[in-house]
């Protein structure tokens, strides 16, 4: 290459090196000014998400949600936990629900594992149960009482005493037993629920907030020699330690009296004792129960599902256990002989509800069905059978067992019953489109020592069929009647004529029967409006499923509440017994007018009682059957007939014939409130 | 009577017994005695008018940890109308009982938004609620599921 050439090379790069420095220095520039707008970019990027996070929360507080301070939110979050651990399902949904709260926000989420109470609920299901999750639970449930449910709804068919998942069962048992309120195992397997008794029986294991256990053995039959550690106490020998329980519900399903220690009893205010199944044995002795029943002293609700409650004879005599407290009893037997057994031997002075259901004993092997002979000769002087405190009492039975159940309720008196319920639990007459098949309501007279009812406001009967001739005896026994409630009654409609009716008016200061204290109180009332001859009182009438007839029932609700001509009883005459039945109305009969003058005088008895010469106890301990007179009950049933008459405000129509959504409607005229259902 | 002044200056004479419910006021009455000064409080006389009488909640009922979980949701059906509100006025009204320290009432409301939330999904809560779901990333989200599965896949 030549010189020249050279040098023109030389210079043109200088030339693209000057011209490369310039690029570069631009392109610095370029990138200078790049980088100034990206972190100005990101400035503005920050201060926008500032503001928006700023709008949020300004946003935020305007949604009434958040006006609410943490406090209030975990009361809120608590109301959720609102369903009793006994109540599984519910528990379940509860627990499903916190979870879905502390997904909803942060915040949320951090007040909800911050309160320990919310995650108290351990459910552990037969299969399908993560140690894991349940100790994560235990974590956040803190120090709060824990309430654990092993194996319901039939769960634990796999669970074996060596089985891995009872092994963590009772590893989360022991751990946390300190802190059980609830306890409730559900199994199979006996020996799997001698396991969970055994760790309960150990002194070492305090369950100092327990509160409430269940246990129960659903399939495999059990025997005393399962539970090795039973004993009957004798509560004089109980340790201090034993008489201080805490526990509160216990329930014992198929599982032998006293397996669990004695110290479980001794608090308790509710005990559910159940070995009513098929599966054998499902046999209660009676001197068993009261080995149990002499220390639960705290006792207030009582529940015995069992299919015999069976004597040894002859039953040694004992002075019946004192229960101060106990207000319900709840008894389901296959035999009627348990209510007068059981009650002959317990002291119940404030029982106030009894609620017996009988099971139809048909197909049942033969055992005795009927009192002993010593058992027979002791109940008249039982004082346990003379129910003074009882308010309400409910008897629910296969109509075939009505004359045996009878014969048992006739050892009782029942003076101060506030409400009854008598129901006929027959699945075919139940399940049966006809009503001809119902059979008849027992006789109050013969059904009851004393059939008369002064105190009674409350009736419901179910699913039989009143005798018309006996209608009128049924409610003169029931003067102060507020509320009936009748289920596919047969001659409904005769029931609903007889409350048509309109009370006798007497001479004043002449007499007709016992009930003349009675027609002289009606003059108390307006001049103008008579007093109703059945159950002035009543207040509520609630018909399902019977046969209706809308005039008749539109009658008797004119007649009750006052909408005839008030003129109508000042045309009558002032001193007649007319009985003015709906169904006479119309017909030709004469009226019949009873010797107002006619003067009946009380039975010796019912005088000697009246004047204070006769004492009422005995009549209460007499063993005839003969209902006799006492002087608190005669004056109860006339100051409840005497009362003056009361509107029927309430009348519920459900799956009734005869009256019609539209019929019903126009009752409403002389009903405050009409419920009408088809069904 | 015990006259109470709302916010917006409008006055209402109620009696002592009725007023007493809240126990803010009741505290206020002992501390200040009767006397003609109004109180400025906002109302609920409907309220404390129908439950009048009824025996007041012990102080420390609230303090039983045992009787949680035994408390229900159960409402009244009195109290069920009373406190169908729209939202913001059912936050004031809890808001308020619990300012005026009326057991009853808070009670009332938290067991209705109780209700309002029981058996429903978290978006349905964010929905109910205009709640923004603020959990980012959703890693963080797939992780609380999996905590929380076993009651899930209940």
């Amino acid at each position: 290459m030549d010189r020249g050439r050279r040098a023109a090379l030389s210079t043109e790069i200088a030339v693209v090196d000057a011209q490369l420095e310039i690029l570069q220095r631009r392109e610095a520039e370029i990138q200078r000014v790049l980088d100034e707008m990206t972190k100005m970019r990101d400035s503005v990027a920050a201060e926008r998400q500032a503001l928006e996070t700023k709008r949020r929360e300004l946003h935020g507080q305007t949604q009434p949600i958040n006006w609410l301070p943490s406090e209030l939110l975990i009361e809120i979050f608590e109301s959720i936990c609102s369903s009793s651990a006994e109540n599984v399902a519910s528990s379940i949904e509860d627990q499903s629900t916190i979870v879905a709260l502390s997904h909803t926000c942060s915040k949320w989420r951090e007040l909800a594992l911050s309160t320990s109470r919310l995650w108290s609920f351990i459910h552990c299901p037969c299969t399908g149960w993560d140690e894991d999750r349940v100790l994560r639970y235990l974590e956040r449930s803190g120090d709060a009482p824990l309430d654990v449910v092993c194996g319901a709804h039939g769960c634990w068919e796999k669970c074996t005493p060596h089985s891995r998942a009872l092994s963590k069962l009772k590893n989360i048992i022991l751990d946390n037993i300190s802190r059980l309120r609830y306890l409730s195992v559900e199994c199979m397997a006996v020996d799997t629920l001698a396991v969970i008794v055994e760790l309960l029986r150990d002194k070492d294991n305090s369950c100092l907030l327990l509160s409430s256990l269940s246990l129960s053995v659903t399939r495999e039959a059990v025997h005393r020699e399962s539970f090795p550690g039973a004993r009957i106490p004798f509560p004089e020998s109980l340790d201090a330690a034993e008489q201080s329980g805490v526990l509160k519900k216990l329930k014992l399903h198929r599982i032998p009296l006293l397996s669990i220690p004695v110290r479980f009893y001794s608090s308790l205010t509710t005990l559910d004792i159940s070995v009513h199944s098929k599966v054998l044995p499902n046999v209660v002795s009676l001197q068993s129960l009261l080995d149990v029943l002499c220390i639960t002293r705290q006792l207030i609700e009582f529940s015995l599902s069992v299919y015999i409650l069976a004597v040894r004879e002859p039953m040694p005599e004992m002075e019946p256990v004192l229960l101060p407290h106990l207000k319900r009893v709840d008894l389901s037997c296959g035999h009627s002989i348990a209510l007068p057994r059981f009650f002959s031997h317990i002291n119940a002075p404030a029982l106030e509800k009894i609620e017996f259901w009988l099971n139809d004993s048909s197909g049942s092997p033969m055992i005795l069905t009927s009192p002993t002979a010593s058992e027979s000769r002791s109940y008249p002087s039982k004082q346990g059978l003379h129910l003074a405190s009882l308010k309400d009492l409910c008897l629910q039975y296969h109509a075939r067992e009505q004359d045996s159940l009878g014969s048992s309720v006739r050892n009782f008196t029942f003076n101060f019953l506030e409400s009854l319920e008598i129901v006929n639990t027959d699945l075919d007459v139940r399940d049966s489109m006809d009503n001809a098949t119902l059979p008849p309501l027992p006789r109050f007279e013969s059904f009851f020592r004393d059939p008369r009812f002064p105190h009674l406001t409350h009736l419901s009967l179910s699913h039989f069929d009143i005798d018309d001739s006996r209608i009128e005896a049924l409610l003169g026994y029931i003067p102060a009647l507020k509320s009936l409630s009748l289920d596919t009654i047969n001659n409904c409609m005769m029931l609903v004529d007889s409350l048509a009716l309109k009370a006798t008016r007497v001479a004043p200061g002449q007499v007709l029967g016992w009930t003349t204290e009675l027609m002289d109180t009606s003059r108390n009332v307006p001049h103008h409006r008579r007093s109703m001859k059945y159950c002035p009182c009543l207040e509520s009438l609630s018909l399902w499923e019977c046969d209706l007839d809308f005039l008749r029932l539109q009658k008797m609700l004119d007649a009750r509440n006052d909408h005839a001509s008030p003129n109508e009883d000042e045309d009558a005459d002032a001193f007649t017994t007319i009985r003015q039945s709906p169904n006479n109305t119309g017909s030709k009969r004469p009226i019949k007018q009873l010797p107002a003058r006619r003067i009946i005088k009380p039975l010796r008895r019912t005088k000697l009682a009246l004047e204070g010469e006769y004492d009422t106890s005995s009549s209460a301990q007499s063993s005839s059957g003969t209902v006799l007179v006492g002087a608190t009950v005669l004056q109860a049933m006339r100051t409840g007939a005497a009362r003056p008459s009361s509107r029927i405000s309430y009348l519920r129509l459900a799956g009734c014939k005869g009256v019609d959504k539209y019929s019903a409607r126009m009752l409403g005229e002389w009903v405050n409130d009409v419920v009408w259902s088809k069904s | 009577m015990v006259t109470l002044v709302t916010s917006d200056n409008e006055k209402f004479n109620a009696e002592k017994e009725v007023v007493e419910r809240s126990v803010l006021i009741k505290n206020m009455l002992e501390d200040v005695g009767e006397s003609d000064q109004p109180i400025p409080l906002p109302m609920f006389l409907e309220y404390c008018e129908h439950h009048r009488g009824e025996p007041l909640p012990a102080p420390d009922a609230d303090t039983s940890q045992d009787d949680t979980r035994k408390r229900t949701t159960d409402i009244s059906e009195w109290d069920q109308k009373f406190i169908t509100v729209d939202q913001e006025m059912l936050f004031e009204i809890i808001l308020a009982a619990n300012y005026l320290d009326i057991k009853s009432l808070l009670d009332v409301g938290c067991k209705t938004v109780a209700n309002m939330i029981k058996g429903k999904t978290p978006e349905e809560i964010r929905k109910l609620f205009n709640i923004v779901n603020d959990f980012t990333p959703r890693r963080r989200c797939a992780q609380i599921k999996k905590e929380n599965e076993w009651a899930e896949d209940r």
